[in-house]
């Protein structure tokens, strides 16, 4: 530390002087509430909040007090900045964001602010780190009070033996971090140890020394929101999750995380990394999704499964109203999906109460208007069928419409949406969502939204 | 300002500020105050809620924004799709900029009474507003916006700039 008396007792000394009235006495601005002024510092650059040293003597060491250090608005900030910024701090920090790294910063430099941040009382830790795999040290898991933890490019120590928990954790982002050995189970206790949670994104997560057979379970009675991209073929499973709203799964032996989330009113189920046997656990799913109004998925229409997937999800969702597709279709064609083959599918209350159906990306092969036709010719009450083309779609716009106006419509109401063709950006977003191609697996967000 | 106008028939509640102004609004206007919003649940709200804090001119302010803010936000033209959810984004943004565009002391009267009254959007712009005029500014800039007076001598002042030398680079 800079200072020679431990932060503590100057923080203290300033604390019995503010309250003896012998602070010089501030001007409007400084004597707003401390929480309000808070709001206020912590919108600007943290150069700015520092230069605010240099107004007068009542401000002199006022941002040294401020208990949140957010530098998500000041992307570009130097490692020693973050270092005089730590040093010369005279509270304790409840909340420690930052953005962006350079590549230029130590680990060990990383390392000592996580220990100066890590302590009893920080709420809210947004700890990204982009370029060596940072080792979070185990002081994280004496943040008793941390109600947001957010991780990116780093490995997690044990979850200590007598971890307390994180009794306060409601929401818990993880990108491409490392569990270490039994990785899943490690992941599964600090869910299971934090039970207040209401949101848990996992993103491209190595779960070191865990398979498809290992068995763990994700346990967390408060959850309202789930996503699961881990990015490889992990074991685990969900216990009901009674409180969950939205769902998001994407990757390899995901459906059956499906078995927790009845209660869902939103999903999104991404079948480009599905496994051919994993149809089966949908088919078999003991329940209706009865509160499902939303669901999001994408599927290539030329792979068997996916159809068969995509339907078994339809079939469960008796009171779903919005329906998104996003097609990938790629490869060779292993199904003909004509019209026999999808009334096979159909069974009685499926599109009962469908108004909307957006279809993206789009190429008009067989099985695509095959689909387009089915859903026309079944959906009663549907009011929007939205169509938007791939780039590389067969037909062009207008030829999509000549073709699909002809579609019988089974709803009056039913209007039939040309958007034209996709732009490559909405393009490219959905290629990094797809398993195994590319980094940008943080992309399943956006399509997420 | 006068009584706001109880269109749609809903519940209207009294609020009156400190120099004994009454102010007449819908209660979903209403309980975009937190304290309010408690005050109605407990059903201490009648015949009138006394606000000792807030004065008249500045009670008028947040009436305006609270009625703009719960006409546009409730949906209340029955229209829910996303074109106009747009558009009354987009006048809610204009209003926002127009209605906060004061003089210091009025922005520090209202971000005071937001806070007071606990509604959260219009203590955010306030702040927001205030962060906005520090943004870009040097020490003196800030001092001439908000009447600070610098009690420093050069050679403190200098010796701050020195200390803290890695924030003033560019200043």
């Amino acid at each position: 530390m800079a200072d020679e008396e431990s932060p503590r007792s100057v923080r203290a000394r300033r604390r019995r002087r503010r309250q003896r009235g012998l602070w010089p006495p501030p001007d409007a601005l400084g004597s707003l509430p401390l929480d309000v002024l808070d709001n206020i510092l912590s919108r600007l650059h943290i150069h700015e909040v520092v230069r605010t040293s240099a107004l007068s003597r009542a401000w002199r060491r006022r941002w040294e007090a401020l208990p949140t250090v957010d530098l998500l608005p000041s992307p570009d900030i130097a490692a020693s900045d973050v270092d005089a910024l730590l040093l010369r701090r005279a509270a304790t920090i409840s909340s420690f964001r930052l953005v962006a790294s350079d590549p230029s910063w130590s680990l060990n430099t990383v390392h000592d602010w996580l220990f100066y941040i890590c302590n009893d009382d920080v709420q809210d830790l947004v700890f990204p780190y982009w370029h060596n795999k940072l080792k979070i040290p185990s002081c994280l898991f004496s943040c008793r009070e941390l109600t947001s933890l957010s991780l990116s490019f780093c490995c997690l120590p044990h979850v200590p033996v007598g971890f307390a928990g994180f009794s306060n954790l409601k929401v818990l982002y993880l990108f491409r971090v490392d569990f270490q050995s039994h990785g899943g189970r490690e992941l599964a206790t600090l869910i299971a140890a934090s039970p207040v949670l209401a949101e848990v994104t996992l993103v491209k997560a190595l779960l070191s020394g865990d398979g498809p057979d290992d068995d763990w379970v994700i346990r967390a009675p408060n959850l309202r929101r789930l996503i699961i991209g881990l990015g490889g073929e992990y074991g685990g499973r969900t216990e009901i999750l009674p409180r969950l709203e939205e769902g998001c799964l994407f990757g390899p032996n995901y459906a059956k995380f499906l078995m927790g989330m009845a209660q869902v009113t939103k999903l999104s189920f991404y079948c480009n990394s599905i496994w051919s046997t994993e149809v089966d656990v949908l088919e078999r799913l003991p329940f209706l999704f009865e509160n499902l109004r939303s669901l999001v998925l994408q599927v290539n229409y030329f792979n068997m499964s996916h159809i068969l997937a995509i339907f078994c999800l339809l079939r469960s969702a008796p009171v779903l109203e919005e329906l998104d597709i996003w097609g990938w279709s790629k490869g060779t064609w292993e199904i003909e999906a004509n019209d026999e083959f999808l009334n096979a599918q159909w069974i009685d209350h499926m599109f009962a109460k469908l108004h909307v159906v957006r279809m993206r990306n789009i190429s008009c092969r067989n099985n695509e208007m095959h689909f387009i036709e089915f859903v026309l010719s079944k959906a009663r009450v549907l009011q929007v069928l939205s169509i938007t083309l791939a780039p590389n779609s067969l037909c062009s716009n207008k030829e999509a419409m000549v073709d699909i106006t002809e579609y019988a419509r089974a709803s009056p109401d039913a209007q039939v949406i040309f958007m034209g063709r996709e732009l490559e950006s909405a393009i490219e977003t959905l290629r990094h969502i797809t398993y195994g191609e590319g980094g940008g697996w943080i992309m399943v967000m956006d399509v997420c939204e | 300002m006068a009584a706001a106008e109880g269109s749609d028939g809903g519940k209207m509640i009294v609020l009156i500020s400190a120099d004994g102004q009454r102010f007449e609004l819908p209660e979903a206007a209403a309980k975009l105050s937190q304290i309010v919003l408690y005050m109605i649940e407990d059903g201490c709200c009648y015949p009138s809620i006394p606000l000792p804090k807030v004065d008249g001119v500045i009670l008028a302010k947040i009436v305006e924004y609270c009625n703009k803010h719960a006409a546009l936000s409730s949906g209340a033209d029955g229209s829910s799709d996303a074109a106009s959810e747009r558009s009354k984004e987009r006048e809610l943004k204009i209003f926002d900029a127009e209605f906060i565009d004061v003089d210091v002391t009025t922005l520090f009267d209202v971000m005071m009474a937001a806070n007071y009254l606990n509604i959260k959007g219009l203590l955010d712009l306030a702040c927001q507003r205030t962060a906005d005029l520090i943004k870009g500014k040097s020490p003196e800039q800030i001092r001439q916006t908000f009447g600070i007076k610098n009690d420093f001598t050069p050679e403190e002042e200098a010796a701050i700039r020195k200390e803290n030398a890695w924030a003033f680079d560019n200043i």
